[in-house]
This record gives C-alpha cells, sequence and structure tokens, in this order.
C-alpha cells in the first residue's frame, strides 16, 4: 500500500463478501426448493429468492469493482483519494439501499424484471450512490500527477457502466420495448463494459505480479479486452429475437456472440504467457492463481459454454431454460467473481501489512471453490439438458418437467455445499488478516 | 536501401505491426461467417434470392469496384513515396485516395436511397437483410478508413513521417487494403452470383 486512502477498499470488500454469503444462502434456499423441499415458500417465496440472489449477485460484484477501483485509483495516479469521509459515506448508503431492497424483495415490494427487480426510488438512490463514487475517483485521476492507460480504462469501464444503468429506467407501455432496453444493462455490462473494468483489474494484477513490464502489458491487453468488447456488444444481440426484436439479431447475435470465445481465448493465452514470461514474480503465489484463473475460467466458463448455446440453431431449444443457469454461473464465476478474489487476495497483505501469502486455507479456498463451482455447472447442465428434452422435445408440461429434474438438484446442493466450503474458508482468511492499518504503508 | 539492417522486427513483423493484423484477421473472419451464413441461407431460399438479387444495381457496384482499387493503389503509392521520403508526393497520393475513397461512400448513399425510396428496407427479405447488413458494415468500415486517411493525410502535411518512420501510414494502409478485399468478396457473392 502506498496510500492511506487505499484502506477504503478493504471495507468495500468486507461488504462484499458479506452480500456473497447471502447471496449464496438465497441460492441454496433456491437449489432446495427445486429438489422439492420448499418448506421456508411462505416466508420466502420463490420469485424473492431469485430476485434476491441475482440482485445481490449484482450488488457484491459493484462493490468488488468499487473497492478495486478505490485501491487501483490512487496508486495509478499517485494521488490519495480526495475524501476517504465521502468514500465510507458511498459505502454505508450502498450497503442500505441494498438492505431495504432486499427487505423489499420479501414484502412484495419490487418490480418484476429480472435483474432490476428494485424499486424506482431506490433505482434513483443508486444513482445518486453512483455518482458520487465516479465523482471522488475522477476527481483523484484529475489532481493526480499520473494517467495510465489501466487506471483510464478503470475509469472508462465504471462511468459506461454507469450510464448504462439508465436505459433500465426509461419507462416503456411495451413489453418487448420494455425488455429490449432492460437487457442494455446487465447484458451489456457483463458482454460489454464490465469487461473494460475485468481489463483494467486484470492489467493492474498482471503488472504487480508478474513484473512484466507495464508497457507490454498494457499494450497487449487492451487490444484483447478491446476485442472482446466489440464482438459483446453486438453479441448481446443473441437474446433479442426471443424478446420479440425483428429475426436480422439472430444472425448479428449468432456471429458476434461466435467471436466472442475467442476475445476470452486471446485473454487466457495472454495471461498465462505474462506469467511464464515474468522475470520478478511476486510471492503471493494465491493471487497469482486467481489471476490465472480468471483469464482461464472466464474462457471457459463466459466464451466456451456460452458459444455452446448460443448459435440460433441451439439456442431456439434452450433459450430460458437450465442450460442458461448452467453457463451463467461458470461464466460469472469465471469472469467477475474470481477477478474480485484475485483482487481481494492481492489488496489484504498490502492494506493490513501481514504477509500471510501461502496459507493451507487459502489454497484450499480457491481449489474447493473451484472444484465446486464445476460441479455446479455440471449439474445445471444435466438438469438443463433434461429440461430441453423433456420439454420441448417431449411436450411434457413445464410442472412435470421441474418433478423430473429434482434428482440433479440433489447433485447440485452436494456441487454448491463444496463451493460454499471453498468460499467460507476464503471467508475466514479474510477475517484472519485483521483490520487495515496506516503501518503497512510502503516508505520508499 | 542500401542500409536496410535485417533484424528480427523486421523479418517477423508484418507492414504497419501486428497489432493491425490481429484486427485485419479478426475483421476477415467476422464477415466470412456473415459470408457463410448468406451462403447458407441461399440455398434454403434459392429462388428468392436471384429474384432479389437482379433488384441490385450492378453498374454501382461494377463502379465502385474499380472506386475502391483505384484509392488502393493511390494509398500504396503514398506508401512507397514516404517510403523514399517524398512526403510532398506521398500528400497528393494519399489525398486523391481520399477523395477517390469517399466517391465509394457518396455512390453506396445513392444506392442505399435508391432502396429506401423502394421501401426496401431491412426486414425486405432474408435477402435483403444479409445486403443490409453485410455492405452496412462494410460501408462502416470505409467511413472508418476515411477518417483514418485523413488523420495520416494532415499527419504527412506536418511533416511528422519520414522515411524511417512511416509505420502509422503502412497500418492505415494496410486497413484500407481490407475495406478493398472485403468489398472484393462481398460484390461477387452479393450482386453478381
Amino acid at each position: 500500500m502506498k496510500y492511506k486512502s487505499q484502506k477504503v477498499a478493504y471495507y468495500f470488500f468486507a461488504l462484499s463478501m458479506i452480500l456473497l454469503v447471502l447471496q449464496i444462502t438465497y441460492g441454496f434456499i433456491m437449489a432446495f426448493a427445486h429438489y422439492g423441499m420448499d418448506g421456508l415458500h411462505d416466508i420466502i417465496p420463490f420469485n424473492a429468492a431469485t430476485a434476491t440472489h441475482k440482485n445481490l449477485l449484482v450488488v457484491w460484484m459493484l462493490s468488488g469493482f468499487m473497492g478495486a477501483a478505490y485501491y487501483i485509483i490512487p496508486e495509478e495516479s499517485e494521488h490519495e483519494l480526495v475524501s476517504v469521509p465521502l468514500a465510507m459515506v458511498q459505502l454505508y448508503s450502498l450497503a442500505a439501499v441494498g438492505v431495504v431492497a432486499v427487505i423489499g424483495f420479501h414484502l412484495n415490494w419490487w418490480e418484476g424484471r429480472k435483474f432490476l427487480e428494485i424499486p424506482r426510488p431506490l433505482d434513483y438512490l443508486v444513482v445518486v450512490n453512483v455518482l458520487l463514487f465516479l465523482y471522488l475517483i475522477l476527481m483523484t485521476l484529475i489532481k493526480g500527477k499520473k494517467r495510465t492507460t489501466t487506471s483510464m480504462v478503470l475509469f472508462m469501464g465504471l462511468l459506461f457502466a454507469a450510464l448504462l444503468y439508465l436505459p433500465g429506467m426509461i419507462w416503456f407501455d411495451n413489453q418487448t420495448m420494455d425488455s429490449f432496453f432492460r437487457w442494455w444493462v446487465v447484458h451489456l455490462w457483463v458482454e460489454g463494459v464490465w469487461e473494460l473494468i475485468m481489463g483494467g483489474i486484470l492489467a493492474f494484477l498482471l503488472i504487480k505480479l508478474t513484473g512484466v513490464d507495464r508497457e507490454v502489458i498494457e499494450k497487449w491487453l487492451y487490444v484483447i479486452v478491446g476485442l472482446t468488447f466489440i464482438s459483446g456488444i453486438l453479441g448481446t444481440g443473441h437474446h433479442f429475437y426471443y424478446i420479440g426484436t425483428p429475426k436480422y439479431w439472430l444472425m448479428i447475435g449468432g456471429i458476434f456472440s461466435a467471436l466472442e470465445p475467442l476475445a476470452f481465448l486471446g485473454m487466457a493465452l495472454f495471461a498465462v504467457a505474462m506469467y511464464r514470461k515474468g522475470e520478478k514474480r511476486h510471492p503471493n503465489k494465491m493471487a497469482i492463481n486467481w489471476t490465472l484463473g480468471t483469464a482461464i475460467i472466464s474462457f471457459v466458463g463466459a466464451g466456451l459454454l456460452g458459444i455452446a448455446h448460443t448459435l440460433p440453431s441451439v439456442n431456439m431449444w434452450t433459450h430460458g431454460t437450465f442450460v442458461t443457469a448452467m453457463h451463467g454461473h461458470l461464466a460469472f464465476w469465471g469472469a467477475y467473481g474470481m477477478l474480485i478474489f484475485g483482487m481481494i487476495t492481492y489488496v489484504m497483505p498490502q492494506v493490513t501489512g501481514r504477509k500471510r501469502y501461502e496459507t493451507k486455507m487459502s489454497e484450499y479456498a480457491f481449489w474447493l471453490s473451484n472444484i465446486g463451482m464445476i460441479a455446479m455447472t455440471t449439474a445445471f447442465a444435466a438438469a438443463g439438458v433434461t429440461q430441453v428434452y423433456l420439454e420441448r422435445k417431449v411436450g411434457m408440461d413445464f410442472a412435470e418437467v421441474q418433478i423430473a429434474m429434482e434428482p440433479h438438484f440433489l447433485m447440485l446442493i452436494f456441487a454448491a455445499t463444496i463451493f460454499a466450503t471453498g468460499v467460507t474458508l476464503f471467508i475466514i482468511d479474510f477475517v484472519k488478516y485483521g483490520l487495515p492499518t496506516d503501518e503497512a504503508l510502503e516508505t520508499e | 536501401m542500401e542500409n536496410t539492417v535485417i533484424s528480427k522486427k523486421s523479418i517477423y513483423y508484418p507492414p504497419g505491426g501486428m497489432l493491425i493484423w490481429i484486427v485485419i484477421s479478426i475483421e476477415m473472419l467476422t464477415f466470412l461467417m456473415g459470408i457463410a451464413a448468406f451462403l447458407v441461407s441461399r440455398n434454403a431460399e434459392l429462388s428468392l434470392f436471384n429474384e432479389s438479387q437482379l433488384m441490385l444495381n450492378k453498374t454501382f457496384g461494377t463502379i465502385n469496384t474499380i472506386v475502391l482499387i483505384t484509392s488502393g493503389y493511390l494509398v500504396a503509392e503514398a506508401v512507397k513515396k514516404l517510403a523514399k521520403g517524398d512526403s510532398e508526393k506521398s500528400y497528393k497520393y494519399i489525398m486523391w485516395a481520399i477523395i477517390i475513397g469517399s466517391l465509394f461512400l457518396v455512390l453506396k448513399a445513392i444506392e442505399y436511397n435508391g432502396k429506401i425510396n423502394l421501401g426496401i428496407a431491412l426486414e425486405e427479405n432474408t435477402f435483403f437483410t444479409f445486403y443490409w447488413l453485410l455492405t452496412g458494415f462494410h460501408f462502416v468500415h470505409v467511413l472508418v478508413g476515411v477518417v483514418i486517411l485523413t488523420i495520416l493525410m494532415i499527419q504527412i502535411k506536418k511533416g511528422n513521417y519520414s522515411a524511417s518512420d512511416y509505420t502509422d501510414v503502412e497500418t492505415g494502409a494496410s486497413f484500407w487494403h481490407m475495406c478493398d478485399l472485403i468489398w472484393l468478396i462481398l460484390f461477387p457473392i452479393l450482386y453478381l452470383i
């Protein structure tokens, strides 16, 4: 840690971890409900559980990105964050909005729009919150001595992510129009601008961890990220036909989403190449594991499993089934979950001053969470294929198929337990680091 | 050049640098995927595709092909002149390349306008969906190409390049040749076959 204000990152990561625990809890509630054990139905109906699960996913990741930005931007721009108290206000207000939203879902206060269930008044609070965040980051950048490519890409990603939240707030009377612009929010996030954020954080981690020259990493990584980004914007079209837009979206979406795995492959090969090339490797081996892991698993989860069902001739059968859940889980985990875990693993020794590299617990956390998530993905795939076949080929009723799929959810619960164990170990390790301290400042 | 040094870089690096060739490969791949999708759809609706194809303006298409090839030649000459250190001539060549390249955009705009006046839009039929998307994406690339060439022209005028340093111009020229190449594939497949 080079600047005192970088400690703020810790609190955002802590919030991130709390929300992740809640998200996993709600995942379990749903998995049990699918398995047929739906005893909580009266208190937590399925719609409330799924809304909570998905919204918490978005919020814990955003909180993770914000933490990462609060750490990276001061270091890259060589300037203290302009205001630590305001950053803390932003943290608490983000947490407050999240808590109110989650409670609201259980009291039937929500909008029935997937991923954007939070009610309109809270939308405005989110906007104010994100504006405050962007203001703090931007002012730090402006006052800072340096404007590196990495900090600029990270800032642009965060800015565009904020802007893309707005189309989801436009009111439409037409269902298709509403869906079309609603897709812009989370889907243009994950296939588009979040990849800029990913690129920025990944570049930062690779520069710090491998010891390869900044010039090499920035030049190449951003070419790859640019490709992912550009193919992703039009690639988002792979959904549009199914929500009622014209047929030509099938072709645009099909072609451009088929390109996305190539870009992800490039990212994976590049990260591994940089690791091999690096001569001054950082002793924080677990951070390297997570960083390479995110490059590789995002290729598998987002890239390969994406193209596994994005082509129109496949997607016409699988759209909106558990095949999507298969892709969604490994893609989010690989591309963004592991990335945030990598950032946390790198940042923790820096802000607390405790060089606990390579603890047994952190190693188990890495392997169990990854093995668990891959097993979950397999369980979802089996359930999804069953669902597609019985429901859409054989023509069985929706509800009958749900019962026929129950055994797959036992497998899912088993796999999710392994995953949750890994995450729990990660969080215990996180807590063991203790609180950040000014004593961790590096004096040059 | 008598004092050319053969280094690792000059052997392994293609003209304009590695990055532009990665971009070009991916661009080509994308267009080829689009063309493959076109050919598959064409087999499914052969008579519709043949009827629709007759509605395209072959004369404009042919002129545009000549226009792009000419402009490509001029850009290549501009690079050669710059390599010899003659930035005066290079400037003139690249200026004419831009003027002729813009002619492509004008002709294409007239062609598009004609289609729109006939009420033939993106959703007319499968053929015209492909027509609009493939030529439309290509149109955007030519537009970007013209902008790139214009920036290079200004830089050449300012004297920012020399015989030993003109990689940027090669990069821009490579992009421009890619626009030619894509059109040379699109034109026969959409307009003629």
